[in-house]
């Protein structure tokens, strides 16, 4: 019995392990030229206010409703989800200094899980790549540009999906917080659908603006 | 004529105060109330209403305001049809949920969603008149106001009790039918369901309970 969990764990680890958060098809270039290179969320420094329209899935499990995220000072941003009857599954506040769960739903309430949806929240809204160690890389038959470096405390990669026009931003701090964020249907540079994806625990989360 | 004034000012100020006043019931008052929806509850094998849903956050000013209709049918056979701001449908089937969303029809049991459990305990027991009686999950205390019995809810059981504070039921002084109800979750938060245009013992068709 041992066995079959250290195996079934070292087949899932080796599964999310081969995930890359680098991009296919890239290879390194030399870019002088750094206009249009997307190196922020769409979102940073951007709302006051956003409300979306979620449906978040985990495994089997859908959960469904509103996410707020609003400013509530120059540092403090709310990000509140509940469902269409009211319940609140999660009320996060994200702070310079650090990420509060200030309610979770018990079933929820798991501090790997509020570590998974900290990567989530705070790569869509404020992931801003530094400059210093900044690299830049080609796609092989497009020769768009992505970038990779870090955002606070992730790992990144980020850019413009030259098929879809849609920007990714691809982020870590480990290999269980793997991030994917895909952000696309875009209104004078606001984007009105996220798409948030985490392979380690099988979670899609998808957001539909409502208003901004 | 300032002490005029002044009366008229006290007494245009005592005014929305009185109305809204509740007074706790004694217990010759409460075993009517209970009687009365009992009795209401054993009378009505069908209910189709409108409602309207508030939410109410703090980190919000304006409340999130949802409109739908409501379909109940003995015993426990619930249908919540959101129609603004967007489509959504909840089916409770005896212990099966159903809920469809825009994109996704999704079905589980009860007892696997805790959230949706709760609730569908919440409204099918105060329609039934079932959560008056329940002494293992609910401490109950009742009010008069001049515009309904009021009856709160303290849960006692640990998994309410972890995001719900208390939920008020607002019956009917006639008909001891549901008018509101509203549950006040830890955080402060309040979700408020107001039931409107209420038809009772009408046919509702099964099928009104079965989404494909």
């Amino acid at each position: 019995m041992r066995n079959l969990s250290f195996v079934s764990l070292l087949f899932l680890l080796l599964v999310t392990g081969c995930s890359s958060l680098k991009p296919a098809g890239l290879k390194p270039c030399r870019t002088t030229d750094t206009t249009g290179i997307i190196g922020k969320s769409p979102f940073t420094g951007t709302y006051e206010k956003m409300l979306f329209r979620a449906a978040m899935d985990i495994r089997d499990q859908r959960l469904t409703g509103l996410i707020l995220v609003k400013k509530t000072s120059d540092t403090v941003t709310h990000v509140f989800f509940s469902n269409e009857i009211g319940m609140t599954y999660f009320d996060f506040i994200m702070k310079d200094d650090g990420f509060i769960p200030e309610y979770c739903f018990e079933p929820m309430n798991k501090k790997a899980l509020i570590g998974i949806f900290r990567t989530c929240f705070e790569l869509m809204l404020d992931y801003n790549i530094g400059e210093d160690g900044r690299k830049f890389y080609c796609d092989r038959s497009t020769g768009a540009v992505v970038v990779s470096g870090t955002s606070g405390r992730y790992k990144t990669w980020s850019g413009r999906s030259s098929e879809t026009g849609s920007i990714f931003i691809n982020g870590k701090t480990n290999f269980s917080d793997k991030t994917f964020i895909s952000f696309s249907n875009f209104t004078a540079g606001v984007p009105s659908s996220v798409i948030i994806e985490n392979p380690f625990i099988n979670l899609k989360m998808q957001l539909q603006m409502i208003s901004f | 004529m300032k002490i005029s004034l002044s009366i008229i000012v006290f007494c245009l100020l005592s005014i929305p105060g009185a109305f809204s006043q509740t007074t706790p019931l004694d217990a010759a008052s409460i075993a009517r109330v209970k009687k009365g929806v009992e009795e209401a509850a054993l009378r009505t094998s069908t209910i189709v209403a409108g409602f309207t849903q508030e939410k109410e956050m703090s980190i919000l000013e304006e409340k999130m305001r949802s409109t739908g209709r409501f379909y109940f049918k003995k015993d426990k056979q619930l249908r919540w049809e959101y129609t603004k701001p967007y489509s959504y449908i909840i089916i409770i089937n005896n212990d099966r949920i159903t809920i469809k969303d825009e994109q996704k029809t999704n079905s589980f049991d009860t007892r696997s969603n805790k959230v949706f459990g709760e609730i569908n305990k919440i409204i099918v027991g105060s329609i039934r008149g079932t959560l008056l009686n329940d002494p293992q999950n609910f401490r109950t205390s009742y009010y008069n106001s001049s515009a309904a019995w009021i009856v709160k809810l303290v849960p006692l059981s640990a998994a309410l009790k972890s995001s719900l504070k208390e939920i008020t039921l607002h019956f009917d002084k006639k008909d001891f039918s549901v008018n509101r109800v509203e549950m006040t979750e830890n955080t402060g938060d309040k979700t408020v369901i107001i039931f409107t245009d209420k038809k009772f013992n009408q046919p509702v068709a099964n099928e009104k309970f079965i989404l494909r």
